[in-house]
């Protein structure tokens, strides 16, 4: 079978999904094509495999610890492409694929729907209005042209792909409102996380471990400092601090003995699996990944970010961590710290969701899905 | 640095805070004066220091556990007059403060602005709007007044201080419903308590004492019928009643003897120290006291009165205690109580509030957070 998948590049979370599914259809033999951009396209790249250049849809911008949504729609207007579309129609005519899948990236779905090729949709989030809300009229506006394209878009689209635990279980699930006609159309897959547990060493790490995994975003830079006061408060607790690709670390003067700072990691899962917290923003993957490796986590969502308030909202309310805000002092996330540490029902819970995840085994139910679906195994 | 604190005397919550306070700022060579009201005034007084008599703003109305908002806004629209706003002004003017402070006191702090002192409100609440929901026509109207207002006062002050838990830990969550974009300057404090953990004396109570903080309000009073018949079904558990000024505890003749009164106390903080638990109603300033001391809660929130309710609500799901009502039968009290003695997870949750609010020590942060921004 013949697979193009799409993806958004906003983050990394839509990338490190799609290649999840694109390293298991590839080991069973189907041909695949990546369409990505920016820093996203680069990791595709890095993990080995070809990626076409595809033009970027959204573009998040924010400042000190907030999503600038006027910001963010404007940069979005400014950079599209007037000739985006002919660009992902070309592309798919020469690929030829039988089925498209996209994450997240609506111009593919489109371009799938006029060729009349299957196409999937990967989404956690259904809602995207709720983006737009209690932000003055113009952008209300823009939010109701939203709901009315993605109603359509899902309406048109073949299967609508969450890659989530099933409820209960569903993290995202405060951000799903799927009009009940399309029911039929929605797949929980389980999570779509690179690594499987069982494949991931295990790396030498001072316990108890805490591993941060906020960066890329200028404006996460507070928490860093917070970080960084948090483990001087005490030398008993050793941290991770990942700080991605925007961060230059050497900006921070004094490192405590009890953290190691790493600007960019090609691959946080052996930090992941021998930690015993995962502190993250509120973004699907790695909330995803965190649990899937059945880690607790500690969720600061971007302020004004729903979706990702949501997420951490769910983590709080089912117990597989806590939910901070920017505004949270290095004092008590310290103790949030110690509490998931010390509370065993943090880890119970989320060891439930590890074994979930295994037997679910996201990427696997996705390729069965699309060989029934197409009625074919190999291509 | 001098500062002039403001409260508002509905309850004694605003005062208990601002007395911290004004302890610490003082410790620390700050000039403090209070600007208080009744019952309130007469606490600032009795804990040592002068105040200033202000006019009241609000007045809360209600009768037999229900709170009459109607009524409420009916007597504060009564109270409020000209006269009483220039005593406010000239009161600023004559003690030419560095910083109001001003702890859910309205008129002082649009006449803080007004002399152009730069001013802070404390509050714990900021769904107001919320208050007037559901409540018919007139007090709709006076809802949608009250939330323009309200943002009004929230995004022109220099600061806002909550003196709660940072989040995740702040009972107030759900009443606390304001964006940084309103205002940019918001801190959470921690509990701002008259009396610490370890300056409190120690009361020598036969374990398990269950401590009943039950205030103010006539209207209460049935809660006390229930938990007094609660008392008697298990003779074991032991309880400390310290009765709001309007309840006479001759109002109640049989009483059993693992029940204690103590009639009204300014110093409830030996019996915080030496008790496993309390049942109190919803307010901020009482769950702020007894999870400071370590203790779970027991909430009988005053019904229809939103802000209890959320608080009660973040008590029973966070685990620090249940939410009840005022329909609760006594046996069903006693269960509870039972429940939250035996299950220690609610101990070892308040355990670590208690330990928290040590760190946190509110008053002092908010004391350095001022001093950052106004040399002395």
């Amino acid at each position: 079978m013949r697979i193009m998948i799409f993806m958004c590049g906003e983050g990394l979370g839509h990338t490190s999904r799609c290649l999840a599914l694109g390293k298991e259809l590839l080991a069973a033999g189907h041909e695949i094509e990546f369409g990505a951009y920016g820093y996203s396209k680069d990791l595709v790249e890095k993990t080995g495999y070809r990626a076409q250049e595809i033009p970027s849809e959204i573009k998040l911008v924010g400042k000190a610890g907030g999503l600038d949504m006027a910001g963010s729609i404007e940069a979005t207007l400014k950079n599209a492409q007037l000739l985006g579309g002919p660009k992902v129609l070309k592309l798919i005519r020469d690929f030829k694929p039988d089925v498209v899948v996209s994450d997240s990236y609506y111009l593919s779905i489109l371009a799938a729907i006029v060729l009349k090729i299957p196409v999937y949709l990967i989404t956690n989030q259904s809602n995207m209005e709720e983006f737009f809300k209690n932000r003055g009229v113009p952008i209300r506006l823009l939010g109701e042209l939203t709901k009315k394209f993605y109603k359509e878009v899902f309406e048109k689209t073949d299967k609508i792909i969450i890659p989530d635990y099933p409820l209960p279980y569903t993290v995202c699930r405060k951000n799903l409102n799927f009009a009940p006609k399309l029911r039929e159309k929605l797949f929980y897959s389980g999570p779509l996380v690179r690594k499987k547990y069982e494949e991931v060493d295990r790396i030498s790490l001072e316990k108890p471990h805490v591993v941060s995994l906020i960066g890329g975003l200028g404006y996460r830079e507070p928490i860093f400092w917070k970080m960084l006061t948090t483990a001087a408060l005490d030398p008993g607790i050793n941290y991770t601090l990942i700080s991605g690709p925007n961060l230059d670390p050497s900006k921070f003067m004094e490192i405590p003995k009890n953290v190691q700072l790493l600007r960019f990691i090609e691959d946080p899962f052996p930090y992941i699996r021998s930690s015993d917290v995962v502190i993250a923003p509120g973004g699907h993957s790695t909330i995803m990944e965190a649990l899937s490796f059945g880690i607790p986590i500690l969720s600061f969502p971007d302020e004004g970010h729903s979706e990702q308030e949501n997420n951490a909202a769910v983590i709080e309310e089912e117990g597989y961590g806590r939910m901070l805000s920017y505004s949270t002092p290095p004092e008590v996330i310290l103790e949030c710290i110690r509490e998931v540490l010390e509370d065993q029902k943090y880890r119970n819970k989320v060891e439930r969701l590890q074994r979930l995840a295994a037997e679910l085994d996201g990427p696997k139910a996705i390729r069965e899905l699309l060989e029934k679906e197409s009625g074919k195994k190999v291509s | 640095m001098k500062i002039l604190l403001f409260i508002c005397g509905e309850g004694l919550g605003h005062t208990g805070r601002c007395l911290s306070l004004g302890k610490d700022f003082l410790a620390a060579g700050h000039e403090v004066n209070f600007g208080a009201y009744g019952y309130s005034k007469e606490l600032v007084i009795k804990s040592g220091y002068s105040a200033y008599e202000i006019p009241s703003e609000i007045r809360l109305a209600g009768e037999s556990g229900t709170f009459d908002i109607r009524k409420s806004i009916k007597e504060t629209l009564n109270n409020i007059s000209p006269s009483g706003f220039r005593k406010i002004l000239r009161l600023i003017e004559e003690l030419d403060p560095d910083v109001v402070l001003s702890d859910g006191y309205y008129s002082g702090i649009l006449a803080a602005q007004i002399r152009k002192v730069p001013v802070y409100f404390i509050g714990h609440q900021f769904n107001m709007e919320e208050f007037f929901q559901k409540k018919g026509l007139f007090v709709g109207a006076a809802g949608k007044f009250a939330r323009r207002f309200y943002n009004h006062i929230f995004s022109s002050v220099d600061g806002i201080i909550v003196p709660d838990y940072p989040l995740p830990y702040s009972v107030n969550r759900k009443n606390f419903t304001i964006s940084r974009n309103i205002n940019s300057n918001i801190f959470f404090s921690g509990p701002l308590i008259r009396c610490r953990y370890r300056e409190a004396e120690e009361k020598s109570f036969r374990h398990p004492n269950v401590l009943s903080t039950i205030g103010a309000f006539g209207y209460r009073a049935a809660i006390f019928r229930n938990v007094i018949e609660a008392a008697k079904l298990d003779p074991d558990i032991h309880y400390t009643f310290i009765s709001g000024p309007e309840i006479d505890p001759e109002q109640f003749p049989e009483i059993p003897g693992n029940v204690e009164f103590t009639g009204f106390t300014d110093n409830p903080f030996p019996y915080y120290r030496s008790s496993d638990l309390v049942i109190t109603a919803g307010g901020h300033g009482t769950i702020m006291e007894s999870l400071a001391f370590g203790l779970p809660v027991l909430s009988f929130p005053d019904e229809k009165h939103r802000e209890q309710e959320n608080n009660a609500a973040v008590l029973e799901e966070a685990g620090y205690g249940k939410r009840m009502s005022y329909l609760t039968p006594p046996e069903v009290i006693l269960a509870c109580i039972r429940e939250v003695l035996e299950d220690e997870s609610y101990s070892k949750k308040t355990r670590r509030l208690m330990e928290l609010a040590e760190v946190l020590d509110g008053p002092a942060a908010v004391r350095k957070f001022l001093e950052g921004k106004y040399k002395a």
